[in-house]
């Protein structure tokens, strides 16, 4: 009889055992990227909106003429980009497995301060330039923007 | 408890293999758009070069910039790619617990 219960709380024991394993493996999800962020995605729209009312403002209702394209007359503007892109930059270093997407935020930054810094210099800028600079800021915000919806991908959505 | 591992096996490949067709379109898509950019952006950036309208110095500055764009995009197909082998990792990973707890 003894021996009987012994082998039934042998098995309850490995039963137990197995459950557990079972349990804990699906709490085991890889992760290769962080999840989505609905604000930072939000936020990367928001600038990519401020860039272009910046350059399209300045090109659509100013001329180089008698310094209608002085720097300080849109330095307001171009802080509060800067401010916005440093933003979305520390919002990104905050996540973890999230190299790429940080690269592609450095990389917007120093676009945006390279071009900010030529038109501070010269304290102009010509309508090439200003159509330029459009076009490569968004070629560099859209990458930023398709990082952000990819990790939507991550999540299992068959 | 009985598991038959081949069918576990070819369930997992199903998975995976589905992740890759439910997103190819949205892949290609982006892909897409990255060209389209490339090609209007280097048309312009030709025209004002021959016009005169920018220095050779801007000329080569903004094909750095150009670089830097193709870099921002590999990057961003990483990311993508990340996301789809997450999904097809779990994916993968769901039909061996389901597989597991039938067995149990």
């Amino acid at each position: 009889m003894e021996s009987i219960i012994k082998k039934i709380n042998s098995n309850k024991f490995l039963f137990s055992v197995f459950i557990i394993s079972v349990l804990s493996f699906s709490a085991c999800k890889v992760t290769f990227v962080p999840k989505y962020d609905g604000k930072i995605a939000e936020q990367i729209e928001l600038v990519s909106k401020s860039v272009d009312k910046l350059y399209l403002t300045m090109l659509e209702t100013t001329t180089e003429a008698d310094g209608g394209r002085a720097y300080d007359k849109f330095a307001e503007q171009y802080i509060d980009i800067d401010i916005e892109l440093h933003s979305l930059l520390n919002k990104n270093k905050a996540r973890k497995g999230n190299e790429e997407t940080i690269r592609i935020c450095e990389s917007v930054i120093e676009m945006f301060d390279k071009y900010k810094n030529n038109h501070k210099n010269n304290n102009t800028i010509s309508d090439a330039i200003i159509k330029l600079n459009l076009v490569y800021l968004r070629g560099i915000l859209y990458p930023l923007a398709v990082a952000e919806e990819a990790k939507k991908m991550s999540e299992n959505n068959k | 408890m009985n598991v038959d591992f081949n069918t576990i096996a070819t369930d997992m490949l199903a998975a995976m293999k589905s992740v890759l067709s439910n997103n190819w379109p949205k892949v290609e898509f982006t892909v897409k758009q990255f060209l389209k950019g490339k090609e209007t952006r280097l048309k312009m950036l030709s025209e004002y070069y021959l016009k005169r309208e920018i220095t050779e110095q801007e000329f080569k500055s903004y094909l750095e910039d150009e670089k830097k764009i193709l870099e921002a995009e590999i990057d961003a197909l990483k990311v993508v790619s990340k996301a789809l082998t997450q999904q097809a990792v779990n994916l993968a990973i769901d039909v061996i617990l389901k597989a597991v707890k039938i067995a149990i």
